[in-house]
């Protein structure tokens, strides 16, 4: 507690709880409600670490709880938001999916990052990149043969600087190669500026919709936005190798001052991109639009507005140091509160993922792909600027039924199925856990579902039983018989799979 | 705090939606009721959305083909333009002499004939938005402001609908074009699948009957849940979706049989004796349900392709073929059923193309765009304001009609709905039309 408190102080992020401000008079103040409680979280029980791995990776491996209990979660955290690149996961990613580099197709696109999402040793940076990915939509639908291979960056933008600063991340975002093509960037110039990028500039990025900008702001704005242009870059190499670029042109930027929230804003060239960014981080509430968000993703969702406001202030304080940002938020009470526990709808990529990375169940590239298509949630393709639906929308009818599809490809087609040798049942049961109730018990905590009784004792009948064309039949569990172990634990994270409690993050 | 509002969200059962939802068999689960096999319900209105993604080009579905207008529109379209003598003929009708169908509308000709179509000319919404995206949201927002208009309600105006008016699993479905925002903030959970076969848990081979206990058990737990809480939530959507599932292909074996016997076969795709086009798939997923018995008010479907930028003429006329010859079986099968007077139609699409041809031998995005409706409801016509030369002489098709004065026209005439609480949003241009 004394560490965490210094370490934050160094940071210069220490703001005395709400309640403690507002003392004056003597009078003992109430302590803020659990859920809005932003001070430093006491000593972690093994089940709380257990959540934390669970809502912020995809699922969770005892080699994770393992890792984190070596290093202390403080030392944890600062490990999981230090996202430099992996270069020996890159290049396995790249080596595992993609052909040709230079001119990807979009199936390789998204198997490429699935592949890292699977592969990680630290999770968090895939769904971490996924939040910002889902935030800043875009997809590679806009791309062509020439440029397809922009995505790479694109998407690394949000693996490498998810948890870097705000500021630098917007300037990213805004001269995005891929990001000029999705909003029409490249088609805005001086004589005809395009307001699409403008407009979702601050509706989807930065604000929302209709909070503090006006239809004249945007006008004005889109010309700030103009100016860059898609050129076709010979290849020496040869013929078809030609790829595309991404360059400004001066002349076809308007360069002329606008009014934007009453400021004005000079000229400025290529740099106006980054005034814009500038000019809406000053003068308007861009960080509590970002806090909100990322408290939704990883918390709860409708925080309170004192809540939201506090953690705005310490963000700008600390000149938009999104790692302060998160370490505050795991470091917090709220994190571990009663109402952040209630859970949140997983998305398809988390349940698929967290499923394979759990069980050691995968399955091939190209179907896990298919079946995140299926289930609507394919990366590098999400269906609007909006980004992916969230929380009830995935519970659709197909969406549900596609879980159980992806569960049965998992234990039908693994990789690693029992005639390549892998052994569900050895790698996942401990040696003395064996036995049903002990089999039950054991996975019910690798995939975190909580079962009732009543359920406890269907999965444990499970293991019992099997079924012929007359009907089921008694069948004792035998975890010594390779085939029946092969056959029922592999039923078992089937039924578990699709439990309603592992719907849940 | 609870942020779980049960009466916000009701996974409503499934057993009790359609009339003739079929029984599941063998199984003792409380949401079984034994029904024998399902007939489609009589007198029950029904809309059936058709989406031409990509941006149809109205201007060669709906070929002015007379006087200054036509002329105009060959000399935008020198190599594009269809001639009087490629296209369809329409039967009678004021303005009608100035338009003819698309050479493969051959069974939209014949319907027009029976008085069963209608077109929408220049349809669209205030400020045009050229990208397919933004374009497609609002459409399916049915709203152009973005969401500010709509806070407080659904996102997506099917939602609004059958959040408003039919709040049943089955009412609003979707097929084979993902989880479209048409459907965002719906209330009960909308039936959203790619394609009906597709909609079904699949078998395990290495363990064929072991599988078959795996999802029993499966179903039992989740009828065991306890009904609290985001879980309970969870537990009666997915068994809703298990029940479902079996309702679906249970009444997917009964149309199976039924077609056979009636001899109905929806288009195949070129080459293929088995495999249908996806509009004839998608317009036979329809009509399965229908014939079902499902309460479905509103069903989604569509195909893209129609971005028609290079090489149009032969991606056209495919397109507009796939979609006609679907429509044509799909009419045989409902009056097979007998509910062809309870359906209509509409087919839509994000925004038009450009008068002018470019230079790659097609037509890059524009505005205005024409809306069709079809079904024996539908009074056949031609509505919305004429294509001028002077319509024509600019780059963009205006719009004259929203296409929210459509939809309005849709729910309020045939869905029998007040469609007032379904589009808040004010509009500069109010053209009501009447094709139903």
């Amino acid at each position: 507690m004394l560490k965490n408190l210094l370490t934050l102080a160094l940071l210069g992020l220490v703001v005395l709880s709400a309640s403690a401000c507002a003392e004056g008079g003597g009078r003992s103040p109430a302590p803020p409600a659990a859920h809005e409680d932003l001070s430093p979280v006491k000593l972690l029980s093994q089940e709380d670490r257990i959540y934390f791995l669970y809502r912020t990776h995809f699922g969770f491996k005892p080699s994770e709880l393992q890792r984190l209990n070596q290093m202390g979660y403080e030392n944890y955290l600062d490990w999981m938001l230090d996202l430099q690149p992996n270069a020996q996961l890159e290049a396995a990613a790249l080596a595992a999916t993609v052909a040709d580099p230079n001119f990807p197709s979009s199936a390789e696109l998204a198997r490429w990052w699935q592949y890292k999402m699977v592969h990680n040793e630290n999770p968090f940076q895939e769904l971490l990149a996924m939040f910002w990915h889902d935030h800043f939509a875009t997809s590679h639908e806009v791309l062509e043969a020439q440029s397809r291979f922009w995505m790479f960056d694109h998407i690394n933008l949000w693996r490498h600087h998810g948890t870097a600063n705000l500021r630098d991340l917007l300037y990213n975002m805004t001269i995005d190669w891929t990001m000029l093509i999705w909003l029409d960037g490249y088609l805005s110039t001086a004589n005809a500026p395009n307001e699409n990028f403008a407009r979702e500039f601050w509706e989807l990025f930065t604000l929302g919709a209709d909070n503090g900008y006006s239809e004249d702001d945007i006008q004005e704005a889109s010309r700030a936005f103009t100016g860059y242009r898609r050129v076709l870059v010979p290849d020496q190499a040869g013929p078809g190798l030609d790829r595309f670029e991404m360059v400004f042109q001066a002349n076809r930027h308007d360069n002329n001052p606008k009014t934007i929230f009453g400021q004005t804003l000079n000229g400025n060239g290529q740099g106006e991109y980054l005034d814009m960014v500038d000019l809406t981080l000053q003068h308007r509430p861009v960080a509590e639009f970002i806090c909100r968000k990322v408290w939704e993703q990883f918390v709860y969702t409708d925080p309170s507005d004192e809540l939201v406001n506090t953690l705005a202030a310490e963000l700008r304080a600390s000149n938009y140091d999104l790692k302060a940002l998160f370490k505050r938020v795991f470091l917090s009470e709220a994190f571990y509160s009663a109402r952040a526990r209630e859970g949140i709808i997983k998305s398809p990529i988390e349940h698929h993922i967290g499923f394979i990375r759990t069980t050691g169940l995968k399955v091939t590239p190209n179907r896990l792909d298919s079946s995140l298509i299926d289930s609507g949630q394919r990366p590098v393709q999400p269906p609007t600027v909006n980004g992916w639906p969230s929380g009830e929308f995935w519970l659709s009818s197909q969406g549900l039924v596609e879980r159980a599809n992806f569960l049965r490809d998992c234990i039908h087609y693994s990789h690693e199925s029992p005639q390549s040798g892998y052994d569900v049942g050895l790698a996942l049961i401990p040696a003395n856990r064996t036995h049903d109730a002990g089999v039950v018990e054991h996975l019910a905590w690798l995939l975190q579902v909580t079962l009732q009784d009543d359920q406890r004792q269907a999965c444990i009948d499970y293991l019992n039983s099997d079924r012929n064309s007359g009907g089921v039949i008694a069948q004792p569990w035998d975890f010594g018989d390779s085939v029946q172990r092969n056959k029922k634990i592999r039923g078992l994270l089937y039924i578990m799979g699709q439990h309603p409690t592992y719907q849940i993050r | 705090m609870n942020k779980l509002n049960q009466s916000r969200r009701n996974f409503l059962r499934v057993s009790a939606a359609g009339a003739g939802a079929v029984a599941l068999s063998a199984m003792d689960s409380p949401l079984t009721t034994r029904k024998a096999a399902a007939t489609p319900l009589p007198n029950y209105k029904r809309l059936v959305v058709i989406n031409m993604l990509g941006g149809n080009d109205c201007l060669n579905t709906l070929v002015p083909v007379t006087g200054a207008v036509a002329n105009k529109y060959m000399q935008r379209r020198p190599t594009l333009g269809l001639t009087p003598g490629q296209c369809l003929s329409m039967a009678g009708g004021p303005g009608v002499s100035e338009y003819m169908l698309h050479p493969s509308f051959d069974s939209l000709q014949s319907m027009w004939n029976a008085g069963e179509v209608a077109f929408v000319n220049k349809v669209g919404y205030p400020q045009a938005n050229l990208s397919h995206f933004v374009s497609e949201d609002i459409w399916s927002y049915g709203a152009r402001s973005g969401l500010s208009s709509l806070s407080g309600t659904a996102h997506g105006w099917v939602a609004r609908y059958g959040n408003t008016y039919a709040p049943t699993p089955m009412a609003l479905v979707s097929i084979g074009v993902g989880r479209r925002l048409d459907f965002a903030g719906a209330n009960t959970n909308p039936f959203l699948v790619s394609s009906v076969a597709s909609f079904n848990f699949d078998n395990d081979s290495h363990y064929t009957n072991n599988h078959t206990l795996r999802k029993q058990v499966a179903l039992d737990i989740l009828s065991m849940q306890q009904p609290v809480g985001l879980a309970g939530e969870v537990a009666a959507a997915a068994e809703a979706a298990h029940v479902a599932a079996t309702q679906v292909q249970t009444a997917s074996v009964d149309y199976n049989d039924y077609a056979t016997l009636n001899s109905i076969q929806y288009p195949l795709r070129a080459g293929s004796t088995t495999q249908l086009t996806n509009m004839g798939r998608r317009m036979r997923d329809v009509a399965m349900l229908m014939h079902g018995g499902f309460d479905t008010r509103v069903f989604y479907t569509g195909y893209g392709g129609f971005d028609t930028h290079s090489d149009q003429a032969p991606r056209h006329a495919d397109l507009l073929a796939e979609l006609d010859d679907a429509l044509g079986v799909f009419k045989q099968d409902l009056q097979t059923q007998g509910i062809w007077n309870d359906v209509v139609v509409v087919v839509i699409s994000e925004f038009g193309r450009r008068n002018f041809e470019n230079g790659s031998n097609g037509t890059d995005h524009g505005h205005g765009n024409c809306i069709i409706a079809i079904g024996a409801p539908v009074t056949g016509g031609i509505y919305g304001d004429p294509i001028t030369e002077a319509n024509l002489d600019a780059n963009y098709l205006p719009y004259t009609t929203d296409f929210r004065d459509v939809y309005r026209n849709l729910i309020g005439a045939h869905l029998g709905s007040d469609p007032t609480p379904l589009f808040p949003e004010s509009q500069p241009i109010n053209n009501p039309v009447n094709i139903v």
